[in-house]
């Protein structure tokens, strides 16, 4: 019934188009870098409505920012550029016939996915046959190797393989309890973990798969409580996070046992009352102090000023794809798909989350951080320094 | 122990979603898919009035007000249209479900948004802990089925909705106004949906699609229980309560939740008048049960 509610739903959500989509030039015309002839258009898929409807405004607004930054300094080889939004509504369907639009009828020339890897596995053929490049940039589970694909988000050797004999090191825990959504995602994160906790001399003393929707996770933490276990990974998603952390201290666990919410991005600590840090690790918070980070932010506020919208390691991707795609275009002279896939190879980025480079097999090495949530937002504990994607093709 | 409270707290937590649903759904016959969003409402007005006045309690009592309150308008311009047609009415409140999201989605954002317990902490029990707040749920679960079956046994408000939901045109001849018995029943149903959702914010977090994990278990209490029948959605609650605690304890929580829908299935079969049926009560509406 869950399903059908969310498919209905995302019939309204047909696009939030920034309202850029008018005549081709039009932008340039105002724009200060002074482009002109038609635009190089880019296409950016985001879940703007559904079940992940939180993570969108945040990406359009990087988007927005990517846009106009590339434009003000000129544009690209002398054209302007048109970030062209398409809503997913949370829905593989709905991300087909939203990347349909993009590819076929507003002719864009690549696509910058921050979506599900349901919607991106939906969406890829689409893809192939209209023979763009696409850049898909959201944390996943790793190994999509489609050649028209480059992903820039961390995947688990990044934010799993490290950050386990940190957290063992540094908070003194060895004896891990997973649990998590019942996907492929967790699944994979699960699996890796194994490997991860072995190396590092702890050991998994449960492992436990729940339905997407879960708002009782009692018989869970009891389970946990008699494991003795005294780390979680917790690799639930949105509201099931939410209330497992809550419930885990409402048990009177919260002190003897850590956190590490894998999937908890900013937007969940507003739900959390008052309960014990829970531990984070990924490519970029809010918080990071470096100079890029400080511009990136000054420029939203600037932009957006109130209806300015948190930034998370998912919104500073879809910033990220588009200045990588902007390089490549730039270094290869062309939107010839060819040729601007063959230039993303090699392609290095000061972006706000630090130094990226792509690799060879279309991941990104990129920094790692370890942030402590502090009320609704995180604080920053440690910096891992860059991380490999390692080999995932 | 700690599985036999993890059986109790289910069994609360399902009386306490099902029991709006058992008066709209068990007494009017209206499959109201929107069931989710009133809880959804409750939870809401429980987060706005402990934001503005600091007293949880005093949200739990504006929550079934404000929410029945908000239910008669929709009673009367929409579900009224719809009561000889029970199909439609799925699409109505199907589509009414989608319409509440986006309302609330509006006025308070789609974030994730925290009620404070009022009752932190937990305590020991038999060498287990249980939070205070678990214990409070399950308490007002049953206190609230106690008090709707009093009302509905021995008030003569219950008569008189019995009597309409049993044989309106029969009602009617008697000078019973029903247009009025239906507002009523559908505002106390909503009014039960919106209570819940006010004492269950606390536990989990609160946000507009919070209500549709809720609905099928509703349902599917209502059903194993018996249209009309308070003592046998108890029972069901119970017994599938029991069925999901077990099974996700000792096998996955994967199977609790396919064993509940099995052991649903099976009672429905077996008992397609409900569990209520073995013991003999009122039943409004179903051909069978004469």
């Amino acid at each position: 019934m869950a399903v059908l509610v969310l498919t209905l739903a995302a019939c309204g959500g047909q696009s939030a188009s920034d309202g850029e989509t008018g005549p081709a030039g039009t932008e340039s015309a105002d724009g200060e870098g002074g482009a002109t002839g038609d635009p190089i258009r880019i296409g950016v898929l985001l879940q703007l409505s559904g079940a992940a409807g939180v993570f969108g405004p945040p990406s359009q607004q990087a988007a927005e920012l990517a846009e106009r930054e590339i434009n003000d300094a000129g544009g690209l080889l002398g054209r302007p550029v048109e970030v062209v939004i398409g809503d997913d509504a949370t829905d593989a369907s709905t991300a087909q016939e939203q990347a349909e639009r993009l590819l076929n009828q507003e002719d864009v020339d690549v696509l910058i996915s921050t979506e599900s890897s349901a919607a991106r596995e939906a969406v890829l053929p689409i893809v192939e046959r209209a023979d763009e490049p696409m850049i898909y940039t959201p944390l996943y589970e790793g190994g999509a190797c489609n050649e028209n694909l480059y992903n820039l988000g961390e995947v688990p050797k990044q934010q799993i393989e490290p950050v386990i004999p940190y957290i063992q090191d540094e908070y003194g825990v060895d004896s891990w309890y997973i649990v998590g959504d019942d996907y492929n995602w967790p699944r994979a994160l699960g699996e890796v973990a194994q490997d991860a906790v072995a190396d590092a001399g702890g050991s998994i003393v449960g492992e436990e798969y729940v339905p997407l929707g879960t708002n009782d996770f009692g018989t869970i933490i009891d389970n946990i409580e008699s494991s003795d276990a005294d780390v979680v990974m917790a690799t639930l998603v949105g509201a099931d996070a939410i209330a497992f952390v809550q419930q885990l201290n409402d048990f009177g666990l919260g002190e003897d046992v850590r956190v590490f919410g894998v999937a908890m991005l900013e937007n969940v600590l507003p739900g959390l009352g008052e309960v014990e840090p829970v531990i984070a690790a990924f490519g970029y918070f809010e918080e990071l102090e470096n100079p890029e980070n400080e511009t990136f932010l000054t420029a939203l506020d600037e932009m957006f000023g109130q209806d300015r919208e948190q930034q998370t390691t998912l919104s500073e991707g879809t910033y990220e794809g588009i200045h990588l795609y902007a390089q490549a275009v730039t270094q290869a002279e062309s939107t010839e798909t060819e040729a601007v896939l063959q230039a993303l190879n090699g392609q290095q980025f000061d972006a706000p989350r630090g130094s990226l480079t792509v690799g060879d097999s279309r991941h990104v090495t990129q920094n790692m951080y370890v942030a402590e949530s502090r009320g609704e937002s995180y604080e920053v504990m440690h910096d891992l320094g860059e991380i490999d994607p390692g080999d995932q093709c | 122990m700690a599985e036999l409270l993890n059986a109790v707290y289910a069994t609360g937590l399902l009386l306490l979603v099902a029991v709006g649903l058992a008066v709209v759904f068990g007494l009017m016959g209206i499959i109201n898919l929107a069931h989710g969003e009133f809880l959804m409402l409750g939870a809401y007005v429980a987060l706005a009035v402990t934001s503005l006045t600091g007293s949880f309690w005093l949200a739990i009592a504006a929550a079934p007000i404000l929410v029945a309150i908000l239910s008669l308008p929709i009673e009367r311009f929409v579900m009224r249209r719809f009561y000889a047609r029970p199909l439609e009415t799925i699409v109505v409140t199907f589509g009414l479900a989608i319409v509440l999201q986006q309302l609330v989605e509006g006025l308070f954002g789609r974030g994730f948004q925290r009620v404070e317990s009022p009752l932190p902490g937990s305590i020991s029990f038999f060498g287990t802990t249980f939070p205070r707040y678990r214990l409070f749920l399950v308490m007002a679960a049953v206190l609230i089925v106690a008090l709707l079956w009093v009302i509905q046994r021995h008030t003569l408000l219950g008569l008189r909705a019995r009597a309409v939901m049993q044989n309106p045109e029969l009602a009617s001849s008697l000078g019973i106004d029903i247009s009025r018995a239906y507002l009523l029943t559908f505002g106390v149903g909503s009014a039960l949906a919106g209570l819940a959702g006010a004492i269950i914010a606390p536990t989990a977090s609160v946000f507009p699609a919070m209500g549709t994990p809720f609905v099928v278990s509703a349902f599917l209490v209502v059903l194993v229980g018996g249209l009309g029948s308070l003592g046998g959605m108890a029972a069901a609650a119970a017994i599938l309560g029991v069925t999901q605690t077990v099974l996700a304890g000792r096998v996955t929580p994967v199977f609790g939740v396919i064993g509940v829908v099995v052991v649903a299935v099976v009672f429905m079969r077996f008992m397609p008048d409900g569990v209520g049926r073995l013991w003999g009560q009122f039943r409004p509406r179903t051909g069978r049960a004469a």
